[in-house]
């Protein structure tokens, strides 16, 4: 076959077709650089292996173009995640089990720094079948039951006169219960007495009340008076080394004016000023006949001399009803 | 001057204040009441605890009951138990307790 020689200006513009280029004559040395575009690109013939490594980067990636079928799995960890950006959305539900919540979630919280209140609330979990409720502390109140005494206050008895405890009689609680702990007089023999006052700290009221001390060698002694200016919870007591009384006394209505509203009764451990000494049991109650005014509070003294020492605290009485 | 607790409950604070003048009265005249009356106090126990031993045997006085000497002894001995007690102290001895029984007490028959 003769070959023919044409000189470069000897062939027209656009005169080749590819008719007249035989198969596989095309190399790329004669392919100018960037020549190839898209369009000269068939569909779905760029495989991996045309691809150098490491050669993809972000630019030729579409927006949203990775998608999970993407991702080998386990390939995602804590360092693709930008701080703060995982959500509830992405966590399924009941996914996140005790294990994965820090010890400090409980014991690097806050106290609460107050007594609990109603309104505070608890998480529970609703009849064990893993939902979790909130429940306000009110509701302890109703499970548990209501506890039968709320304290008031309390003071340490400084040696005096006598102690006022103002202010703790009041319509929050009809019926108080008064502890007495290891009360000691300076003077031996005398009485110790409880006068309830009002809100100008004194009362003239008339007071009706009997009181009995059972002891050593049968010994009792009783006590009384129809129109007593206070109540004497314990006669003659003992002011030896160790001798004290300690008790406790029930006030009913103190905070109603009225006739026959306010009574007590009480109880108590003490010694009886004697010779050898008396342990015994003293107890008693009574009323008052007529409040003029309610009572707020109480005064606490000996018949003579000081009360020394001792503790005195009020609770409220919840009731039931 | 003699002083007081005050406790309020609504504030839970106690203060130690002074008895005012007719406090200060009524407790200084109680103190010295109470001394002056210690003897009455005393002797008030002691016929209580007399009282007691002689209605145990106040049966036998009965007339269909035929009371023994002795016992006319005792129930003497126990009615005049206060003869000569002129100080609280005297009384006090009366009144002391030995393994649960009034030792200076006359012995029951």
């Amino acid at each position: 076959m003769s070959i023919i020689k044409v000189k470069t200006g000897g062939i027209t513009a656009d005169a080749i077709t590819a008719t007249e280029i035989a198969d596989n004559a095309v190399v790329t040395a004669a392919i100018n650089a960037d020549a190839v575009t898209d369009a000269k690109i068939a569909d779905d013939v760029v495989g991996t292996e045309h691809l150098t490594a490491n050669e993809v980067d972000t630019t030729a990636l579409g927006a949203d173009a990775v998608t999970g079928a993407q991702l080998a799995d386990n390939a995602v960890n804590s360092e693709h995640y930008t701080d703060g950006s995982i959500d509830t959305a992405h966590i399924a539900d009941a996914q996140i089990t005790t294990a994965k919540l820090a010890t400090a979630v409980l014991t690097g919280a806050t106290d609460i720094g107050a007594a609990i209140a109603d309104a505070d609330l608890f998480l529970v979990d609703d009849g064990a079948g893993g939902t979790l409720r909130k429940s306000a502390a009110s509701r302890i109140k109703t499970y548990v039951g209501e506890g039968l005494f709320t304290k008031i206050t309390g003071t340490t008895i400084s040696a005096g006169g006598g102690v006022t405890i103002q202010n703790c009689f009041n319509s929050t609680f009809r019926n108080y219960f008064i502890t007495f702990e290891r009360i000691k007089c300076a003077t031996d023999g005398a009485n110790l007495e409880l006068d309830p006052i009002d809100t100008n700290g004194n009362q003239t009221d008339e007071h009706c009340y009997q009181g009995l001390f059972m002891g050593k060698a049968q010994f009792s002694n009783n006590w009384s008076e129809d129109n007593g200016a206070s109540y004497t919870l314990m006669e003659n007591q003992g002011n030896a080394t160790g001798e004290h009384f300690s008790g406790f006394l029930y006030a009913f209505n103190p905070n109603q004016a009225g006739s026959s509203e306010f009574s007590v009764t009480w109880q108590g451990f003490n010694h009886h000023n004697g010779a050898a000494g008396r342990n015994g049991v003293t107890w008693g109650g009574g009323k008052t006949a007529t409040n003029t005014s309610a009572y707020t509070g109480f005064i606490l003294r000996m018949t003579s001399g000081n009360i020394n020492s001792g503790t005195v605290a009020v609770y409220g009485i919840n009731d039931p009803t | 001057m003699t002083k007081k607790q005050v406790h309020n409950a609504v504030t839970g604070i106690s203060t130690m204040v002074d008895l005012t003048t007719e406090e200060q009265t009524a407790f200084d005249n109680a103190a010295t009441a109470h001394s002056n009356d210690e003897i009455n106090r005393q002797l008030k126990e002691l016929r209580y605890q007399r009282n007691k031993l002689l209605v145990e045997t106040d049966w036998m006085a009965n007339s269909d009951v035929t009371m023994s000497s002795e016992m006319t002894t005792y129930r003497q001995a126990l009615r005049d138990i206060t003869n000569g007690l002129d100080t609280a102290a005297k009384v006090n001895t009366k009144l002391e307790i030995e393994d649960g029984e009034y030792k200076n007490f006359p012995t029951k028959p």
